[in-house]
């Protein structure tokens, strides 16, 4: 899961992406409203944190854009003015969520999971794929009711193929929504992570679609 | 104060005017016509004293041989007042036979030739206009004095006939100017009146500024309200962008503070952190005092009721999502609201988001107009409302019920201030069945 951090005070950026790294996001950040827009528009994230008063070009106006370019990524706003008509310009601009300055980390973080697994299609938070059960709120996941020991990464990678569970997913993609910008894209990585993973939930859960990448479903019984 | 109307000013003014002056050309004309009659009369009777005089004349003997030559029968009605006379120095020589034995008076002698006229009473009282002069008849040196006479009343009759049309016409004329007066003035003044019917508009909130004026007169005036309007808005739009300004600025270290403080967990910090969360909404709750409070008043301004919650419903579809709640809105008519967009969007958004955290299955929100220039706009959940107590102590500032839901606890004493500031209310209650039902009552603006 990748999320991108846009927000002018390098403090509060700084904060959030530390703990947006903890709760398992890869975390690129950007400080000014026309290289978030940039970011946003070249590279692919599956939530974005934008504050809306930022230098060079505004959040609104960064947003707008976005939707405007068919980015659909799920985008929680940030804003320090806690009146209505703000959140009404937000949402009218495409935000999917909002949190009022100042806030609590965890509340993003909460925030930020939620919206993801919303834009993925999953109404309620427990998100389940046959034994595996992915609780978006506390970012657990658990195998047949008990807790799977996962590094930070492998927990990444599974919960993205949770949220995305039944659907073919190139090995592209799973590199564009696991690693930060400009880090090195290793498909070799990816596969041994995925055997790790097989290892630890049953190989029979993730298969290889030859040509296309892996698809994570519940095992058939037959 | 008593009002004086400019437009009675105008038309009496004009009115007395026009009276006068056409009062003095209905003297000046009756004067002028009445010479013309008398002159006319004159010409009779100058033309009977002529027949007279032709037909007078001395025989050889020296005696006056008067001839009847006047042949008009109304000299011989008796006492008709038509008639004429010759004396001599001694006395009457011959007369009408209208005058029978009465004798007309005679006047002092004037230079030979000399016509003297003037209206007296005649033999039987009534009023005569007499004409007398001196002349001398053929075959004699004696100065012989003719008088002819005739009723003045003819006169008179004649005058009147004349005047009575040019009296009436003369108040014809005044009365179709007064009219055109009266027009003039209303029409004259009427954007005047546009004006202040604009004003009234402005001021009601259905429109921002005075449509530019076509006549030089007043568009000074209205050019001059529009900048007055626009200084106004400005002057509030800079406090409000200030006040956005100092929020936002506040708002980052503050969030800085509270997250370094919460990293860290000893009991001092903890008392630290509520201190920043309590700055915190005290700020986030006199900013908005401060920024409704500058809002209040502003001329010009309306809000569709149903296109304010229209924008906040995604809001709510939003942040609430995962409650699945279902969010119904019922509007009747078209309710408009007199102020502004951002405190319509306040009071509505709290209540909404109040009525959210707390409601089961559904929120219903209605709006709708009354009569005396209201609107209410009432906002119900199926929740587990309130308890009469905490119905009443519910509006007053920063009370939470529960902590356990979030929300800085302020959301509904904001609501109740601004409705106030805009000489609205707020009532909770409880709602049939369950729930509360939170209902505001606010000044509409006309359509």
């Amino acid at each position: 899961m990748r999320a991108l951090v846009v927000e002018d005070d390098e403090r509060i950026a700084a904060q959030l992406a530390e703990a947006l790294t903890a709760a398992g996001f890869a975390v690129d950040t950007s400080h000014d409203g026309e290289a978030a827009e940039f970011l946003g528009m070249t590279e692919t994230y599956d939530v974005v944190v934008l504050d809306l008063g930022l230098p060079k070009m505004d959040g609104i106006s960064v947003l707008t854009s976005w939707r405007r370019g068919k980015r659909l990524m799920p985008v929680l706003i940030l804003t320090a003015r806690d009146d209505w008509s703000e959140k009404v310009r937000g949402f009218r601009a495409g935000a999917d969520d909002y949190v009022v300055k100042p806030f609590r980390m965890e509340e993003v973080v909460v925030r930020c999971r939620s919206i993801v697994r919303r834009a993925a299609g999953h109404a309620t938070s427990e998100l389940t794929c046959g034994p595996l059960v992915l609780d978006t709120q506390l970012a657990i996941i658990t195998l047949d009711g008990l807790p799977l020991k996962l590094t930070a990464f492998e927990t990444r990678m599974l919960s993205y193929l949770i949220h995305h569970a039944e659907r073919p997913i190139t090995r592209t993609e799973l590199s564009e929504h696991l690693y930060e910008r400009d880090t090195d894209r290793d498909f070799n990585s990816i596969e041994v992570i995925i055997g790790r993973l097989r290892r630890k939930i049953g190989r029979n859960m993730i298969e290889t679609i030859r040509g296309q990448g892996y698809r994570l479903s519940a095992p058939t019984d037959a | 104060m008593a009002r004086r109307s400019l437009k009675l000013r105008l038309v009496g003014l004009a009115l007395v005017w026009t009276t006068v002056a056409i009062l003095i050309a209905g003297l000046f004309i009756s004067a002028l016509l009445r010479q013309f009659v008398e002159r006319n009369a004159d010409a009779q009777l100058q033309a009977t004293m002529i027949a007279v005089m032709s037909g007078t004349e001395f025989d050889e003997q020296g005696n006056v041989v008067i001839a009847n030559s006047v042949v008009d029968p109304r000299f011989d009605r008796p006492l008709s007042g038509w008639y004429w006379q010759v004396n001599d120095e001694n006395g009457v020589l011959s007369r009408s036979r209208s005058l029978w034995d009465v004798e007309l008076g005679v006047a002092v002698a004037e230079p030979d030739g000399t016509i003297t006229t003037r209206t007296e009473p005649g033999p039987n009282g009534a009023i005569i206009r007499k004409q007398e002069r001196d002349f001398t008849a053929p075959g004699g040196t004696r100065r012989l004095r003719v008088v002819v006479a005739m009723p003045a009343d003819l006169i008179e009759d004649e005058v009147a006939t004349i005047v009575q049309p040019l009296v009436l016409s003369l108040a014809l004329l005044a009365a179709g100017i007064a009219i055109a007066i009266g027009l003039q003035v209303h029409f004259g003044l009427q954007p005047l009146a546009k004006l202040g019917r604009d004003l009234a508009a402005v001021r009601r909130g259905d429109k921002e500024r005075l449509p530019d004026q076509p006549y030089v007169e007043i568009a000074p005036v209205a050019s001059e309200i529009n900048a007055l309007l626009a200084h106004n808005k400005t002057v509030i739009d800079r406090a409000r962008t200030h006040v956005g300004n100092l929020a936002h600025g506040l708002k980052t270290p503050l969030s800085v503070l509270s997250n370094r403080l919460q990293s860290a967990s000893n009991a001092d910090d903890a008392v630290l952190l509520d201190a920043t969360e309590q700055m915190n909404r005290l700020i986030g709750h006199h900013l908005r005092r401060a920024r409704s409070a500058a809002s209040h008043g502003v001329l010009g301004a309306r809000v569709s009721v149903s296109e304010a919650i229209s924008d906040l419903l995604p809001v709510f579809r939003g942040i609430h999502a995962d409650r699945h709640l279902s969010l119904q809105v019922d509007i009747d008519g078209q309710p408009t609201f007199a102020g502004e967009r951002q405190d319509l969007d306040e009071m509505l958004g709290n209540l909404i988001d109040n009525a959210c955290k707390w409601a089961s299955k559904s929120v219903l929100v209605t709006a709708r107009p009354v009569d005396g220039g209201r609107i209410t706009i009432s906002i119900r959940d199926d929740g587990p409302g309130l308890a009469e107590d905490a119905l009443q102590a519910a509006t007053s500032r920063g009370v939470r019920f529960d902590e356990s839901k979030p929300g800085s606890g302020l959301g509904l004493s904001i609501v109740d201030d601004l409705a106030r500031l805009y000489g609205g209310t707020l009532t909770l209650e409880r709602a049939a069945g369950s729930g509360l039902l939170a209902t505001l009552e606010l000044p509409a603006s006309e359509a």
